[in-house]
């Protein structure tokens, strides 16, 4: 909670550094992760590669331009999104618990998807991402709906809410699971882990110009936000429509997380831990925290999806279970480092 | 002949016609040298010349292109496929339910034989919008496998090894059928999967073996696919026969058997019937299914079981 609050000021050159920074590494993650895979490609050729030449091979070609890069790329942008997504989360509701799936996203998103694999047939196939993105939208509203109260928005009721309905759409995810054929279980399993496999070019633009759309208006909201942590009260007389914020925030994370998790399904973690890992490395500014957590998303999440392809190539693991398995422990480690931040 | 026709029309013009009619005919070979098929999953496929690297996407594939002789030609196999022993030395592209794409495209294959039930759509189409030519199987039952082993066997110009083999397939089942047709049809269920027990309903090609073998499949009358069924409904069921596949290992399948014998009131305990079956020979359509079906046969009418063995006796060594 403490962390939440104290906002020292930063200046807009230390913004930029960070923002330029974390963009080159972000750029080294890329390559070096298009280089990783269970083809062995040559350094020396990816080196030439890298610096402009061209790939002569063509089945290098493909992999590199049709399978590799556009997952990186889509796996960075899920990334970014679901970490963002958190930092604004934990300040809106003011709980370093809050995460992208607080909301019920998860579980509304995990329903949906189940739900056309599972009852897919006719008119119900829908495909799996467009379920998943109608699943997680539905189930915002309904939270939003129920926890209303006069068109107002109590956070903590709302918190609370969003627990009940992912506590009850994850028994109905149980009732779906017992329900499905032996065949389909495993599709449906490396969903709910998380799963990047089948990135495609058209997927990347959208969710590119979605990430930039939801990176500005967070931007926008930096101060609000910095100043709602000091209190609904105090930041209502400086001067920040807080309903309004809130409404326009919630709206917006719900929105770009569900876009995440329709092409990537379930990947918890990453939107828990980056913010924070950014919050004690470069203090609480939202200026900071908002830029620097999408790039740092993007970079964590694309160091686990490289994990998840190669160590036990030549089958994949869900990456959901490497963000679990890295965050976790790097995390506490970090927070027993970092004492009383 | 063709000096005065030369004289008649005029040399130029008979020149162009025999470099039209050089083209006609090439134009024509080149067709007759691409091969176009229906698949199994109804879609058109045209194959230019006879495919030199092949990718099978399932372990029954697998099985049925060593059978049509292709040691040579198969890359890539995916994981679990074990049989025969060649193929575990061949690369793997994961396994058939999540295939590794950039394996496959890193093999260069020429053709990719994939199955409807078990392969992921989206990762079939995915490979074809990367420009790889799938063939799509779905042998079902014994009929479908062997317009499986046609369609293999034309497009990889293996037409007569296809054929003799499913001649083989076709004479080893007919005389199965034929000693097992007037004997009594015992209730046979076939568990597939253990906690919670699965078993082989309608439509499955478990549940067409059962019928073949001469014994009647109670797990047909619970519903289409693979089931899950509670034990206390297995009990109502009365098998007089109780098959397991074996799953992953042995070690398992002997644990599952020993459990059935809590249960004396049933009449496969009772009597002693319950038998483990390997689940690679009647899992996998593949011409080794013929062996499977010899194995459940003899465990479905063990009392003709020599009979089977005298009059089948040759198989084993074939395959």
């Amino acid at each position: 909670m403490n962390s939440l609050k104290k906002v020292p000021a930063v200046t807009g050159s230390f913004v930029l550094v960070c923002c330029i920074l974390g963009a080159a590494a972000v750029a080294v993650t890329i390559l070096v992760a298009i280089c990783i895979g269970p083809t062995p490609l040559s350094p020396g050729k990816m080196i030439s590669w890298i610096i402009g030449g061209e790939v002569p091979d063509p089945t290098e070609r493909t992999i590199l331009m049709e399978i590799r890069l556009p997952r990186v790329l889509l796996t960075g942008l899920v990334g970014a999104l679901l970490s963002v997504c958190g930092a604004v989360l934990q300040a809106l509701l003011m709980n370093p618990l809050a995460e992208p799936f607080v909301l019920g996203i998860s579980s509304g998103a995990a329903l949906g998807a189940l739900s056309s694999m599972v009852l897919g047939v006719g008119l119900w196939s829908i495909g799996t991402s467009t379920a998943a993105f109608l699943g997680a939208v539905g189930t915002v509203v309904l939270v939003l709906a129920l926890a209303g109260e006069r068109g107002r928005v109590n956070m903590t009721r709302l918190l609370l809410t969003g627990v009940i309905v992912n506590a009850f759409f994850t028994s109905m995810i149980m009732l779906l699971v017992s329900l499905s054929r032996t065949e389909q279980l495993h599709s449906v399993l490396f969903w709910l882990y998380g799963d990047l496999s089948g990135a495609r070019y058209d997927q990347i633009w959208l969710m590119g110009a979605s990430c930039m759309g939801g990176l500005v208006v967070f931007f926008a909201h930096a101060r609000a936000l910095n100043l709602m942590g000091l209190g609904e009260q105090v930041a209502e007389q400086l001067g920040v429509e807080v309903q309004r914020s809130r409404t326009l925030l919630i709206a917006m994370t719900s929105l770009l997380t569900a876009l995440a998790v329709s092409s990537s399904g379930l990947i918890g973690f990453v939107g828990l831990i980056v913010p924070h890992l950014m919050r004690m490395a470069l203090g609480a500014d939202h200026r900071v925290l908002i830029p620097t957590s999408a790039l740092g998303g993007a970079i964590f999440l694309i160091i686990a999806d490289a994990l998840a392809r190669t160590i036990v190539s030549p089958s994949e693991v869900p990456v959901g279970v490497i963000t679990a398995a890295l965050g976790a422990p790097f995390f506490i480690l970090l927070l027993r480092a970092g004492g009383n931040t | 002949m063709l000096r005065s026709g030369l004289d008649v029309l005029g040399g130029r013009m008979l020149w162009k016609r025999g470099i039209l009619s050089i083209a006609f005919w090439a134009a024509l070979a080149q067709v007759a040298c691409s091969v176009e098929i229906v698949d199994q999953a109804g879609r058109k496929v045209s194959i230019e010349s006879a495919p030199r690297r092949i990718v099978a996407l399932a372990p029954s594939i697998a099985e049925c292109l060593f059978a049509l002789g292709l040691d040579e030609e198969i890359v890539g196999v995916t994981e679990y496929t074990n049989f025969p022993p060649q193929a575990l030395s061949k690369p793997k592209v994961g396994s058939y339910i999540h295939l590794q794409i950039e394996a496959i495209v890193g093999l260069k294959p020429d053709l990719i034989v994939a199955t409807m039930e078990g392969n992921p759509k989206s990762q079939v189409e995915q490979m074809e919008r990367l420009g790889l030519k799938v063939v799509v199987t779905n042998p079902r039952t014994l009929d479908d496998l062997y317009e499986t082993l046609l369609i293999l066997g034309k497009i990889l110009r293996r037409e007569s090894t296809a054929e003799h083999l499913i001649e083989n397939m076709r004479g080893a089942i007919r005389t199965l059928s034929g000693l097992v047709a007037s004997r009594p049809k015992p209730r046979v269920l076939l568990q597939v999967g253990s906690n919670p027990m699965v078993v082989a309903g309608d439509e499955t090609l478990q549940d067409h073996l059962i019928k073949v073998a001469g014994g009647e499949n109670i797990g047909a009358s619970q519903g289409r696919g693979y089931i899950p069924l509670s034990l206390e409904r297995a009990i109502t069921l009365a098998p007089e026969v109780v098959l397991i596949s074996s799953m992953a290992d042995s070690l398992t399948a002997e644990r599952v058997k020993e459990s059935w014998k809590r249960w004396p009131q049933i009449p496969a305990v009772a009597g002693g019937r319950i038998h483990v079956i390997d689940g690679d020979l009647i899992d996998r359509p593949s011409p080794r299914i013929v062996e499977g079906l010899k194995s459940m046969t003899k465990m479905i009418h063990p009392e003709i079981s020599s009979l089977i063995e005298d009059s089948l006796g040759e198989m084993g060594d074939r395959s």
